[in-house]
């Protein structure tokens, strides 16, 4: 790793951290309880990650007239 | 070829135009659609007498004796078992009915109708708490109510409606959920109003004070009166959004303690459903997990209309009732804008800053983003006849929605 790159990472970890957060909100609220500040978006992967569900949904949206 | 968004549209704008009213009172077998004197009406999707659970048996057994077609509760089981009765969904029959939601041709029945879109819909009166028809129960002390219910309680109520006309539902049920009701497990402001509306009309009626000033204290005596209003009410609504070419808007979602079962408007008649699940929530003292029954009811209509657990952010005391705290009452109702697509031009919400409540749920949705309906509602003990043993929280199953995308991709894709 270059110099310049391991002197950015260390700038980084000790210049105020501000973190957001995808999904599962038990990672955000460890982060809050150590008063880093956080923002929590509600995200899920789509369909839940069910392959047959999201391949029937683009089917469905693929088609503006039905 | 319909167009998705277009027949969307469509549904949504026939849902917020609905307009029901209350116009009037028969019994089920002079006014219900298809009704006939072998028949049985039930809640939820369609179901088999060996595939029913305890209360839905309990109060089959006590309708058929109520209705003259058994003598005795061990006659209509036998009857039931045999194949000499019709069993059929409310839904098919344009009508709704809470827990078991059983029904038979001589109970009275309300009769609404969508001023808008032409609807009739119908749902029985509610008999009152504890021990009664639609937890299973079917003693003598039930069937006795039902008798009064059939000769004085309803033929007051009749001549009531003649005298005072149509009652707006919609205007109610707007009022009551600007008075903390969300009128699935809150219906207290709904049988206030109720009341105010027919109370003046009543007293005109011929017949005697005594009689009258017991159905007073009848309605007045049960917070859950109106809920036999608002459930036909919100099915008027949905049903004026039913099968529209090409649109993925949700119009039924229903239990019959078995299985749960969902139809969709673009894919006319078909059921979708999956194992009725069972309810979280707060159990009355002495009643633990064991002794709930799975989900069951046709007052999920109310959810499927914007009503019920979609607006539970207008009824924050629910929460004493379900478990959870106020802010997870606002926190599910917001929730609940994700998988509809229209906020309700009537219904408006005072602690969302009046928004209006989260309406027209959206097949596709809810399986893009795995976010289930919420709903709030009463448990039954699994055995017939012990009544309500607490209430709370509860989703459809998956499945429902998994299968109904299937057929909407199979028809339309």
């Amino acid at each position: 790793m270059k110099e310049a790159s391991l002197e950015n990472i260390t700038k980084l970890f000790n210049s105020e951290i501000r973190v957001i957060n995808l999904g599962i909100p038990i990672f955000a609220d460890e982060l809050k309880k150590q008063n880093v500040k956080v923002m929590s978006v509600d995200w899920r992967p789509p369909a839940g990650g069910n392959e047959k569900t999201m391949n029937l949904l683009d089917r469905i949206r693929a088609k503006k007239k039905v | 070829m319909a167009d998705l968004e277009k027949a969307n549209k469509e549904a949504i704008s026939r849902i917020q135009s609905s307009q029901p009213y209350l116009v009037g009172l028969s019994t089920a077998g002079e006014t219900v659609p298809g009704m006939k004197k072998n028949m049985v009406l039930h809640a939820g999707p369609p179901i088999t007498w060996e595939r029913m659970c305890g209360p839905m048996r309990g109060a089959v057994a006590g309708a058929l004796v109520y209705e003259g077609l058994a003598k005795n509760v061990e006659e209509a089981e036998k009857l039931a078992a045999d194949g000499e009765i019709i069993f059929s969904p409310w839904h098919e029959h344009n009508g709704v009915g809470p827990m078991a939601g059983v029904a038979t041709a001589k109970m009275p029945v309300w009769i609404l109708k969508d001023k808008v879109h032409g609807n009739n819909t119908y749902c029985t009166l509610n008999e009152g708490l504890g021990k009664v028809l639609r937890y299973g129960a079917n003693s003598a002390e039930v069937l006795d109510r039902l008798r009064w219910m059939e000769n004085e309680l309803a033929p007051i109520l009749k001549e009531t409606l003649l005298l005072k006309g149509e009652i707006n539902l919609k205007m109610i049920i707007a009022q009551a959920l600007q008075m903390g009701d969300e009128v699935h497990n809150r219906n207290r402001a709904g049988t206030s109003l109720l009341i105010r509306e027919l109370a003046p009309a009543m007293i005109e009626v011929k017949a005697d004070t005594k009689a009258k000033k017991k159905v007073l204290e009848f309605i007045n005596g049960n917070d859950h009166f109106f809920l036999n209003l608002s459930m036909p009410a919100a099915k008027a609504i949905t049903m004026a959004g039913e099968w529209i070419e090409g649109s993925s808007i949700v119009t039924t979602m229903c239990r019959n303690g078995t299985d749960f079962g969902i139809r969709v408007s673009g894919l006319k008649n078909q059921w979708f459903t999956g194992p009725a699940q069972i309810v979280k929530g707060l159990l009355f003292p002495g009643f633990t997990e064991k002794d709930c029954n799975p989900d069951i009811g046709d007052s999920a209509i109310t959810e499927t209309s914007g009503l019920g657990g979609f607006s539970m952010a207008a009824a924050p005391a629910i929460v004493k009732f379900v478990g959870g705290s106020a802010q997870d009452a606002l926190n599910f109702t917001q929730k609940m804008y994700e998988i509809t697509e229209a906020e309700s031009e009537t219904f408006q919400i005072p602690s969302l800053d009046f928004r209006g409540s989260p309406t027209g749920i959206n097949l596709l949705k809810v399986c893009e983003l795995g976010l289930l309906p919420q709903i709030n509602t009463g448990i039954a003990h699994r055995m017939p006849g012990i009544g309500q043993v607490g209430a709370g929280l509860v989703n459809p199953p998956m499945k429902c929605f998994e299968d109904a995308l299937e057929a909407f991709a199979e028809k339309y894709a």
